[in-house]
């Protein structure tokens, strides 16, 4: 039976379901994480909370309620980075899943990853590194357990770090793609999923 | 003082080729904990760089991934196909792309073992502890 050469893409809850279950999959079953829903104003607090102007003193009663209501128990320290991770990849459909997360939360993921104590410090190149792998792993997963009998090339994960800007990273992209919020470990983390094919469709 | 009777174990030749560095440490730190009877542990950045070691260094085991930058994981192993000297090494996928229409694909370029990402360090036990003697029976 020949394979199908190109399908529609699927819809944008069934990916984001299917995202969030890699996610877990990835966070839960490999890196002794756990992950919780959040919404996108938790995770924009808790951006809002790290930019480098956030108060470094300890946080007014407005602050905290803030804090509170965005369900941090440990909000990120202001001035903590954001990585922006994304994987290209093409198949029978194509797109791109980006995932955008903080240093240190990638910095604890790895330390699990690779059995490290906490008084072991990895280079910026390994925790970027592993980000990239991070990014790389859930799509993979998300791909292969949704589509077994479809074949899909994944290109080599790329890495940002985000520059301090008020405007969350969800900003940065089109009407067609689709985010979807969690926590892992308590710090929020957004999740894009960015189908070609309807850019494509649509002219772009 | 060796106590074991038996024949000690032939050490193997590794080869891991992974973009991720943090992959390769992994694989090489897992192969190392089982006791994975390794001479030599040689790492590689794409395919192009693997053929560059296997032209200069004995490998008996090389653990393979797919998606690399320069030359993937497929492209590696069809360049391996038809070259005598490496018809004996025993391919090890690890990727993140466990389909079942990659799977079929690496097979008919002679993978013998298959370990999806994201690994657990258990089921590279198993792969690795099943490699002694199939490299054995070379």
């Amino acid at each position: 039976m020949s394979l199908p050469r190109s399908v529609q893409p699927p819809a944008t809850a069934e990916v984001l379901s299917a995202l969030r279950a890699a996610v877990q999959d990835v966070a839960e079953m490999s890196l002794c994480s756990y992950t919780e829903p959040c919404d996108r104003a938790a995770f924009e607090d808790a951006w809002r909370l790290s930019l480098p102007t956030a108060p470094v003193t300890p946080p007014t009663a407005e602050e905290r309620a803030v804090i509170a209501a965005a369900g941090l128990s440990q909000p990120p320290a202001p001035g903590d980075v954001w990585y922006a991770t994304a994987v290209d990849f093409s198949g029978p459909f194509s797109g791109e899943v980006a995932i955008v997360l903080t240093r240190s939360l990638t910095l604890e993921l790895y330390r699990s990853f690779a059995g490290m104590n906490l008084d072991e410090n990895p280079s910026e190149f390994e925790i970027r590194d592993f980000a990239a792998e991070f990014a790389n792993v859930v799509c993979g997963s998300w791909l292969t357990k949704h589509y077994t009998q479809l074949k899909f090339d994944l290109a080599a994960p790329s890495v940002d770090v985000l520059l301090p800007d008020p405007s969350a990273p969800a900003a940065g992209y089109n009407d067609f793609a689709a985010h979807l919020y969690l926590k892992i470990n308590d710090i929020p983390v957004q999740v894009t999923f960015a189908p070609r094919v309807q850019r494509a469709a649509a002219g772009m | 003082m060796n106590d074991d009777a038996t024949q000690p174990a032939r050490k193997l030749g590794v080869l891991i080729v992974d973009d991720s560095s943090v992959m390769r440490a992994l694989i090489k730190r897992v192969t190392l904990l089982t006791g994975f009877p390794a001479s030599d542990i040689h790492e590689a950045a794409n395919g192009a760089e693997a053929l560059q070691l296997l032209q200069s260094h004995h490998v008996d085991v090389m653990f393979v991934d797919i998606n690399m930058p320069v030359m993937n994981g497929a492209e590696l192993l069809q360049a391996m196909r038809g070259q005598g000297a490496w018809n004996d090494i025993i391919r090890v996928v690890v990727s993140t792309d466990g389909s079942e229409a990659r799977r079929t694909e690496m097979s008919d370029l002679g993978v013998r073992f298959y370990l999806e990402k994201p690994i657990r360090p258990e089921g590279m036990r198993d792969v690795l502890a099943a490699l002694g003697p199939a490299a054995s029976d070379r």
